[in-house]
């Protein structure tokens, strides 16, 4: 073929320009670490990575709710405790009332203590957590959920039924992309059995106690019986608690493979290889110098350099 | 010896002759376009003599250019393809930039929001949860703006540069119509010998034009070169040039297109797709391949986006006990009317998010839009009906009066259609997918063909419907299924009469927070569902969601009560009043209860009397109901469904979608950066082959030269030795 001067010079250039990029694109590869400059460089990996991206901050978030959940819950377990423990010493004083060697004095005595009890339980019924928000209020938050006063409910000037003021709500929140974990739990779960209060039980118990003649062994039955079925509601409730926080144990372990796993096929999809990076970097360098020394001896080169 | 003397002469002149045209090729050895050229010799006639035929030495018959027109013309091919792919990449390399970029990236924005809601579920009425909801929300709404307006942006710098594409096309016509006339003036005085030198120039000219647009030549007998553009528009014809000039388009005011002027003064509308290679075909085809799809798309994914959250945010209850206010606004789909239309039509295309209610009556169903409570008409039993875009078709089974069916076709496919729990008949529905839902990145060309008829075409691919109706209303209404809008005609259309609908293009103009408080945003769900403390049975009521926001809020309390002997549970308290709801605990485990636009499921064995209640909430300062429900939005698919299609879901979700976006137009930039780097080694290879005929070598030159010198001194001794032959005869005498 006919060769033009033309062409040798182009020929040159063209090598050299192609060298520089390459090399131009290794460089901004190693100092931004990323394989991919743009989404043009790996359509596929690119958007892979996208969502990826988007997983990984789920999970971030997942976790933070998991915390959120772990701290309602665990405070929950201890108001639980103290309600279990208030409740025994409530049972222990209705299986005193049964001795039948008490006097009135006696009796009311007892029923001056249950009366403290009482108010010692609707204090851990409204009691909060450290977000200022009421454990067994259901959905509500403005007001406290139990209102109860003893001698109204007894005579019956207050219902039952009225002493409740949150709603059956159950607040959730979502802990993985399927997965969502109830947190407090409403007030009529765990404080009424047997289709009444625990504050009622009580209540009729103490009228009952303080009468002239005291409360009838049916009565304390009732009594008893009721109180034992609400005291298997606060069991059966901190259980259920209970299995939910080792579903936040599970799940935050879980998470926290889940998250090393997303971060390395992340870092397999858009970070550099460095040691690769660098070779081809080396490459493109040792490349360029030879277009350039080898442009350079060509073009020296002319018939006219003879011609004298 | 003058004979001597002449060859000798002859010879010399043509050696000099020689020697300037290779001192001529030297020089202009870096000329751009430049053709080598060389003489051609030939021998001078004859003497005849009784003894033969004497030479009578060297004539220079012309001097001609090392040209191949094929080359050439390949070489023109070659630069418009390349010109083409680089303009393209260009283009698209800043889009792809652009989407990729982390900073200006949607997915970072959308992120934050979803993280911003999940906070608020952990603290629904906490003032600074949601403040963060709504900051990022604005963020949001601000990376969709930024996005949109680079969009527009490098849309405006495209039309400018097809503006400036068509200027120096029209200057290099102009000059390629002058060289003609010149080439012809400049070879009728040299007798019919070649004007090398124009000719070059208007080669190079012709070169330069192909940088701009692809282009036919043929030459002509007399010299002249005409050029064609296009499907075969004259741009140059002789010593003439047309003019192309860049004229608004007339369907679409936000775009350039190119017209033909002729040297007659009438205007040519030329097809853009026919406008290929060059700069300008680069520029055309990444405007309508590339960057209308992408900006559509961005516009899609933000109406979809909008539409779910609005629609979640209306179906609950806000920190005030009112039900939640648009979360978002959006703009509506764009209509532009042909500014060439005779006639006086305008058309709307609406974009409807909005439930529908069946009620059946002996005349048929009637229809309710519950939006805005409008009566969509009366359909009889067993027909589809088609309502602002939405196609809601029966199964099997027969209604019986008063049943009525609620349509919810943003749902999942299998929850579109829920029927009223008290329903007696069997009837039932399947639902094509919500507006929003089922928008395409397409735009739309809608043609009134005929009377009473229209047409509809979807640009992207060029599928087309068509639909005659007792009306141009009612044609048009027809084709509403098709788009998944809702189209509706004002004033009287003329035949020919054309609209371009781009359902998605301004939705992101619209884009904003509704919300400024808040207390505004609805974290709680406005109903509540209870056992009653007193029942004595194990049936658990669960849920309690809301499935018609225009019943919403519930006026009373109803109360379920269950009847274990009919296994049924009557409804007290309802305002409209509710028909009983069978419950058999021994083959139902679970009843999902769908009533006056509330929905709750009740489980387990309740015993006779036991009662359940669903009551108005809309103080529960700690319910999440509803942000769960935003943040279910987050793994949702929202996007993708066809339009029209009964029973065809979502495909994507909007993380999803950009995820897609970002991938469709990197792998075109990567397709583009492919075959632009092909074009340019087939463009080299093209320059090479000209080169190799045409271009100078300057060792061959040099050669040359010294060739034409020894000619040169050898014609100059043959003149030395018949001076010295003339001495000789004079040296005699």
């Amino acid at each position: 073929m006919r060769i033009s001067s033309n062409m040798i010079y182009n020929a040159g250039l063209s090598g050299i320009q192609t060298q520089t990029a390459s090399m131009l694109k290794s460089t901004l590869q190693l100092s931004s670490g990323k394989r991919i400059l743009t989404p043009a460089d790996d359509p596929a990996a690119a958007s892979q990575a996208l969502q990826l991206d988007q997983t990984l901050s789920q999970l971030t978030q997942f976790n933070k709710n998991l915390d959120s959940v772990a701290a309602s819950l665990n405070e929950e377990n201890t108001q639980l405790t103290s309600v279990t423990d208030q409740l025994q010493s409530i049972r222990d004083l209705f299986m005193q009332s049964g001795n039948s060697t008490l006097t009135a004095t006696d009796r009311n005595s007892l029923a001056t203590e249950l009366r403290g009890r009482f108010a010692d339980l609707l204090g851990l019924a409204n009691s909060k957590d450290a977000t200022g928000t009421y454990v067994f209020s259901g959905y509500q938050n403005s007001t406290e959920p139990f209102s109860a006063d003893l001698n109204s409910l007894a005579s019956g000037t207050q219902s039952d039924s009225s002493i409740y003021l949150g709603d059956q709500g159950q607040r959730e929140v979502q802990v993985s992309p399927n997965e969502r974990l109830a947190v407090g739990d409403a007030g009529t779960s765990v404080f009424y059995a047997n289709g009444q209060s625990v504050f009622k039980t009580i209540a009729d118990l103490v009228t009952q106690l303080e009468s002239s003649s005291g409360a009838t062994t049916a009565q304390r039955t009732t009594a008893l019986a009721n109180l034992d079925a609400v005291m298997a509601n606060v069991s059966s409730t901190a259980s259920s608690v209970g299995t939910r926080l080792n579903q936040v144990d599970a799940l935050q372990s879980v998470n926290a493979d889940l998250k090393v796993n997303y971060q390395t096929q992340l870092s397999n999809l858009q970070d550099v290889d460095v040691t690769q990076a660098t070779i081809d970097l080396t490459r493109y360098k040792t490349n360029l110098e030879a277009a350039q020394a080898s442009y350079s001896q060509i073009a020296a080169l002319s018939l006219f350099n003879y011609i004298s | 010896m003058s004979g001597l003397i002449g060859v000798g002469l002859s010879g010399l002149n043509a050696a000099q002759a020689g020697l300037l045209t290779t001192s001529n090729n030297i020089t202009n050895q870096s000329t751009a376009g430049y053709t080598r050229q060389s003489t051609v010799q030939e021998t001078s006639i004859s003497l005849a003599t009784g003894s033969g035929y004497i030479g009578q030495g060297v004539n220079v018959a012309t001097i001609q250019r090392m040209y191949s027109q094929y080359l050439t013309t390949q070489l023109w091919s070659a630069q418009a393809s390349s010109a083409e792919k680089d303009a393209y990449q260009t283009q698209i390399n800043q889009l792809d930039t652009l989407l990729g970029t982390n900073s200006t990236s949607l997915a970072t924005s959308l992120s934050s929001f979803q993280s911003a809601i999940q906070d608020w579920s952990s603290n629904p009425s906490d003032t600074a949860s949601r403040q963060a909801v709504l900051s990022t929300a604005r963020s949001l709404v601000s990376s969709f703006q930024t996005l949109d307006a680079s969009m527009t942006s490098i849309r405006e710098g495209v039309n400018q540069q097809i503006t400036t594409s068509v200027d120096t096309i029209n200057g290099l016509a102009a000059e390629v119509a002058s060289l003609n006339q010149e080439i012809k003036n400049a070879e009728a005085i040299s007798g019919g010998q070649p004007a090398n030198d124009l000719r070059d120039q208007r080669d190079q000219v012709l070169f330069q034009l192909s940088q701009q647009i692809r282009t036919q030549t043929v030459t002509a007998s007399d010299g002249s070169v005409s050029v064609f553009i296009g499907s075969g528009q004259s741009l140059v014809s002789g010593p003439t040039a047309a003019s192309l000039t860049a004229v608004t388009n007339s369907e679409d005011p936000t775009s350039v297109t190119v017209a033909l002027e002729t040297p007659y003064g009438s205007r040519i509308s030329l097809d853009e797709s026919t406008l290929t290679g060059g700069a300008l075909g680069g520029l055309l085809a990444f405007k309508t391949e590339s960057l209308d799809s992408a900006q559509n798309a961005l516009g899609q994914m933000a109406i979809a986006l909008t539409s779910a959250f609005n629609n979640v945010q209306n179906s609950g209850v806000d920190l005030n006990g009112n039900l939640g206010g648009d979360l978002f606004t959006i703009g509506s789909p764009g209509v532009t009317v042909n500014s060439d239309n005779t006639g006086s039509a305008t058309v709307t295309a609406a974009l409807v998010s909005s439930d529908y209610r069946l009620t059946y009556s002996a005349s048929g169903y009637t229809v309710t839009r519950l939006s805005d409570s409008a009566d969509m008409g009366t359909f009889t039993a067993g027909s589809t009906i088609s309502v602002d875009g939405v196609t809601i078709t029966p199964g099997s089974g027969t209604p019986a009066v008063g049943d009525s069916f609620l349509v919810k076709p943003g749902n999942d496919t299998s929850s579109r259609v829920i029927a009223e729990s008290d329903n007696t008949g069997t009837a039932s529905f399947t639902s094509s997918a919500a507006n929003s839902q089922t928008l395409t990145t397409s735009d739309y060309r809608l043609i009134y063909t005929s009377a009473n008829t229209f047409s509809l075409t979807r640009l992207s691919d060029n599928t087309s419907w068509s639909a005659t109706g007792a009306t141009p209303a009612a044609a048009l209404a027809t084709l509403s299924s098709d788009i998944g809008l809702s189209l509706s005609v004002s004033g009287t259309p003329a035949t020919g009469d054309s609209f371009l609908i781009q359902p998605t293009r301004n939705a992101i103009g619209g884009l904003s927070v509704a919300l400024t408080t808040t207390a505004a945003l609805a974290a709680g769900t406005p109903i509540k569902a209870a056992a009653s403390t007193t029942n004595t049975g194990a049936a658990t009521v669960s849920g309690g969601a809301v499935d018609d926001v225009s019943q919403m809020p519930l006026t009373s309390t109803m109360t379920l009560t269950y009847d274990s002997s009919s296994k049924l549970f009557t409804v007290s308290g309802a305002s409209p009043a509710v028909g009983d709801i069978s419950y058999d605990p021994s083959s139902q485990s679970n009843v999902a209860i769908h009533i006056n636009g509330v929905a709750f499921t009740i489980a387990g064995v309740p015993s006779n009397g036991d009662t359940f209640t669903v009551s108005p909430s809309l103080s529960g300062a700690n319910d999440n109901r509803n942000v769960l429900a935003f943040a279910d939005l987050q793994s949702a698919k929202l996007l993708g469904a066809s339009s029209g299609v009964v029973g065809s879901s979502n495909t994507a979700t909007i993380s999803g979608a950009y995820a897609a976006l970002v991938s469709r137009v990197g792998s075109k930039a990567a397709e583009i950066s492919v075959s632009a780097t092909a074009q340019t080694a087939l463009l080299a290879a093209a320059q090479t082959a000209r080169d190799s005929t045409s271009a100078v070598n300057l060792d061959e030159e040099a050669a040359n030269l010294l060739s034409y010198q020894k000619a040169y001194q050898a014609c100059a001794k043959v003149i030395d030795i018949a001076g010295k032959l003339f001495d000789s005869i004079l040296a005699i005498g």
